[in-house]
């Protein structure tokens, strides 16, 4: 019973740690998983953000290049653009040395003349004109001061009429080109164009600025840098235009050798995955999202953004490791708490469940407190109280060894019986009618109860089972129902004790001024019928049968003898060579058809 | 034995091919005076012939004379001082006339017998000044020392020009060899030194390098220049006047000359002939501004050009003029006085 109550509360405390943990593991993994969603919708909202500011850039050149090539296309008014040349670069100069971003400003007639203001490879006025029928190429190489120290010429492979800047634009629109590398400077760029028309509908000139994206790139490394990923910036053709690593090639994701982690990511993206994962160079693991975006009514660019794992994780996992030390500090709080819940629990439960079986035991011995804080326990603690108020009045007329050894043997009591050889002791207080006469009822009960009390204790401590007390006498008997050896024995020295007993509480009654008692007792063993009789509700455990009758009898002959103990001769065969015996008479004993030699006990 | 004949045609193909770009990606290599050649005629000289010319421009004899060393240039343009410098040096080689048709246009008497180098323009070296801010006219060299000049002129890094005219003021040759002379010539440009404001295109003290605007801005009043640079300005502002000064201004002719180290003699000549034509070096005198040598071609120009006695001075205006000629033996004098001079104007300007 109490290791079934420690098992039950170990068990209760099992699943409360598991579930803690259970319950911690959740949240941990919830979190992590939350988290992992939160640096991408990160990632997601800086990509955006980045989309937008390099939309706003290149709207920003493109913008302020629009109204510089409209004006500088109106600077001519006839279509011979070198007529108009001073002119004409004195705008472009404006142009170059304001917008650092422009790397070259050309005009372009229809009779093939070329102006231009160029930064690449140095800052030189390049025109091409037909002379002699030769297309003649021209550089004026300028110092910073724009002042020119050397010249250049030479017969012309350029024709501009058929470029696509010059070619393709149309009417009152703004061509804007694929990016591509310039010859000169390496360096990755757009051109711009516009053109003039006359009143016949005929292109007569055509104005063009070169960007480079270099800018765009030198944003893309610092947004990049700010959060240690990289991003890549690719147009409609699948060309690297703009990267944050220090790609100086111009690099076609579907035609590259290289396999970088942005290289990679950008070749998934296009490939329609909008997020996920690649190994870069080092095998490290990169997370990326892409988007794509309009920059005119033909072409989308595309942005691309990958960061390492390492860098997403490291915050991670830091948060679950603090997650993973407050949730064992916080298990660790519950188990304490757990153990003292249940220990407070479990103790009066304890207690009580050790209470009971001493109750069982019929040991009423036993000092219960009814002092938990818990209703229930509580409860259960007044109820045992009570229950041992009322088993200790109970037992008081009940036969208690009677009852353990049913308990013990785990017999219910039934009618019916056994014949068993047994002591038999009577007791009777001489002259119990003369002596209740001079005192008052309420002495009487007290001092008779008192005497009772005194001989009970004495009888049943030498093992000895009282059957009834009728009026002043004590019936009891030795042998049933437990089997003791030496019942006989043990009968007599209680007939001995007890007188004694008795002659020390007249000794104090008298100096009480209280009656005196004298008792007679008879001791007799013999067959008896032995066992509970009476109805199924009400029984006694009992003996019934003659030598019942030879012990009353014995108690009475006390009384012819002046004796005060006297037992059969049955009684003195078993226990003469114990005790100082004295033979008395030989008689013939009521219910006995042969005659019987009596005995009495000296003390 | 076909395929052998497809491969050796082959081979020629590209022997062919190569020597064609080879010949196409042959470049000329001019170093001449800033802007001292018409750039359309340039452009005509490649539309004619597909030859790529690379033109790289100095501002000084000395300047030039230090750069051809070290770069790779075929034709140079060097004063008659410098012409000897070279030929001594051993840095230049000797035209073959054979080769230059129109060589004939040339003035026969400025030609060397040994040609090692071919007139291209010859001109003076004079004042020119603003009459009405200055206040006075000036007449000889020895004006441009008045102190009403101070601060006021600017002279050439030059440091013949500049000798030159300080021997005309004190009596001398303008090629003067002997030391005494030449120290008196330093000691008169020191004297100078208070009214020069503006040296080369190196400012003295303030103003601009362009000396129209100087002009305009009377940052300056007078200035030491040649007379083909000026012609414009003196068309354009009415106040300007050039003065051919009293004791005999100072001539100088530049030459063309072709450098020893040159491997391009066939497009060399080719230029050169070009340049000689009548009708390319009338264009030329007319864009550029100086006095031609070549005969054929100035009788192609414009009557007003003739006539213009900034660039075509009369016998009166070269009265006790001078052509310079090589200093070379005197040059380490000269040389020292001129350090000597330019170090007391930067000690001044500080």
């Amino acid at each position: 019973m109490i290791n079934r109550l420690n098992l039950i509360s170990v068990r209760f405390s099992i699943v409360l740690i598991a579930m803690i943990i259970s319950f911690s593991i959740i949240i941990m993994s919830y979190n992590f998983h939350r988290s992992t969603q939160n640096i991408y919708s990160f990632l997601y909202k800086i990509t955006d953000s980045i989309t937008d500011n390099i939309i706003e850039k290149t709207n920003y050149y493109l913008n302020k290049t629009n109204t510089h090539i409209k004006v500088l296309a109106n600077n001519n008014e006839i279509n011979n653009i070198l007529y108009s040349k001073e002119k004409n670069i004195e705008l472009m100069k404006q142009y170059i040395f304001s917008e650092e971003h422009i790397s070259s400003v050309y005009l372009g007639d229809n009779s093939g003349n070329f102006l231009q203001l160029r930064r690449n490879p140095k800052l030189s006025v390049r025109s091409i004109e037909t002379i002699d029928g030769k297309r003649i190429e021209f550089f004026e190489y300028k110092k910073d001061d724009f002042k020119t120290y050397s010249y250049e010429s030479f017969v012309s492979k350029y024709t501009p009429t058929v470029r696509h800047w010059y070619k393709f634009v149309q009417k009152d629109t703004i061509r804007i080109s694929d990016p591509y590398i310039y010859d000169f400077s390496k360096k990755l760029g757009i051109t711009i164009s516009y053109p003039k028309y006359n009143k016949y509908n005929e292109k007569i000139l055509v104005a063009g600025i070169d960007i480079t994206l270099e800018s765009l790139s030198k944003f893309l490394k610092n947004e990049a840098k700010k959060i240690d990923a990289s991003i890549a910036l690719i147009d409609n053709g699948n060309n690297i235009i703009a990267s944050s690593l220090n790609n100086k090639k111009f690099i076609n994701i579907n035609n590259t050798q290289q396999k970088n982690e942005l290289i990679q990511a950008s070749a998934k993206y296009l490939l329609g995955n909008k997020k996920g994962e690649v190994l870069d160079l080092e095998n490290e693991k990169h997370a990326f999202v892409g988007k794509t975006f309009k920059i005119d009514d033909t072409k989308s660019w595309h942005i691309i953004l990958t960061i390492p794992k390492q860098t997403i994780i490291q915050d991670l996992e830091k948060t679950l490791l603090e997650t993973i030390a407050i949730s064992i500090i916080i298990i660790f709080i519950f188990i304490f708490i757990a153990i003292l819940i249940s220990k407070k629990l479990t103790k009066p439960i304890i207690q009580i469940s050790k209470d009971m079986e001493e109750l069982h035991q019929l040991n009423l011995d036993i000092d219960v407190k009814a002092d938990s804080n818990i209703v229930e326990i509580k409860q259960a603690q007044n109820s045992l109280v009570s229950l041992l108020s009322g088993m200790r009045s109970f037992t008081k007329y009940m036969p208690v060894d009677l009852v353990r050894i049913l308990i013990k043997t785990n017999q219910e009591a039934k009618i019916g019986g056994n014949e068993k050889e047994l002591a038999i002791m009577f007791t009777d207080i001489e002259s119990f009618t003369t002596i209740s006469e001079t005192l008052s009822p309420a002495e009487l009960t007290a001092q008779l109860s008192q005497y009772f009390n005194e001989m009970s204790i004495i009888i049943t401590k030498n093992q000895g089972t009282i059957d009834k007390y009728i009026g002043d006498a004590i019936m009891a008997f030795w042998g049933a129902p437990i089997d003791i050896d030496n019942s006989v024995e043990k009968a007599v020295s209680t007939a001995i004790e007890m007188q004694k007993k008795l002659a020390i509480m007249n000794k104090k009654w008298e100096k009480e001024n209280k009656a005196q008692f004298k008792t007679r007792i008879g001791v007799h063993y013999g067959k008896t019928l032995v066992g509970n009789i009476g109805g199924d509700k009400r029984m006694n455990y009992t003996i019934i049968g003659d030598s019942v009758n030879v012990a009353s009898r014995l108690e009475g002959i006390n009384k012819l003898y002046s004796t005060n103990i006297m037992v059969s001769d049955e009684v003195y065969q078993q226990i003469n060579d114990k005790f100082n015996m004295k033979y008395i008479d030989e008689i013939e004993l009521k219910g006995k058809t042969t005659k019987t030699k009596i005995y009495t006990v000296e003390n | 034995m076909k395929y052998t004949n497809i491969l050796i045609k082959i081979f020629f193909l590209i022997c062919i091919t190569f020597s064609l770009s080879y010949a196409n990606d042959k470049v000329l290599r001019i170093y001449s005076w800033t802007d001292y050649i018409d750039i359309n005629i340039l452009k005509k000289f490649v539309a004619k012939t597909g030859i790529k010319i690379k033109y790289d421009m100095y501002s000084s004899n000395e300047e030039m004379y230090k750069n051809i060393k070290s770069k790779n240039y075929d034709i140079v343009f060097p004063s008659t001082d410098y012409v000897s410098k070279l030929k001594k040096n051993d840095l230049i080689q000797i035209i073959k006339k054979e080769k230059l048709q129109n060589l004939k246009n040339i003035d026969s008497q400025l030609l060397d017998k040994q040609l090692y180098s071919i007139p291209y323009f010859w001109g003076t070296t004079g004042i020119i000044y603003n009459e009405k801010s200055l206040g006075f006219k000036i007449y000889k060299w020895s004006d441009l020392w008045d102190p009403r000049l101070k601060n006021k002129l600017s002279i050439p890094e030059d440091m013949e020009d500049m000798f030159a005219i300080a021997l005309k003021k004190i009596g001398f040759s303008a090629n003067s060899q002997k030391e005494d002379e030449i120290k008196k010539a330093y000691l008169e440009l020191l004297k100078l030194i208070p009214n020069i404001k503006t040296i080369g295109s190196n400012i003295k003290v303030i103003g601009s390098e362009n000396l129209e605007i100087d002009f305009i801005n009377k940052h300056i009043l007078a200035s030491i220049s040649y007379n083909g640079d000026i012609v414009e300005l003196i068309d354009s502002n009415k106040d300007l006047k050039y003065v051919y000064p009293k004791e005999g201004v100072i001539k100088w002719m530049d030459h063309i000359v072709v450098l020893k180290e040159s491997k391009n003699e066939k497009i060399v000549y080719e230029f050169l002939d070009f340049l000689l034509e009548e009708e390319i070096a009338k264009t030329n005198a007319h864009t550029i501004g100086f006095a031609t040598p070549n005969l054929n071609a100035k009788k192609l120009l414009d009557k007003h050009i003739l006539n213009n006695r900034v660039i075509y001075p009369s016998k009166q205006n070269l009265h006790n003029s001078e052509f310079q000629k090589n200093i070379d033996d005197s040059y380490l004098i000269y040389k020292k006085y001129w350090e000597l001079f330019l170090s007391q104007i930067k000690g001044e300007n500080k």
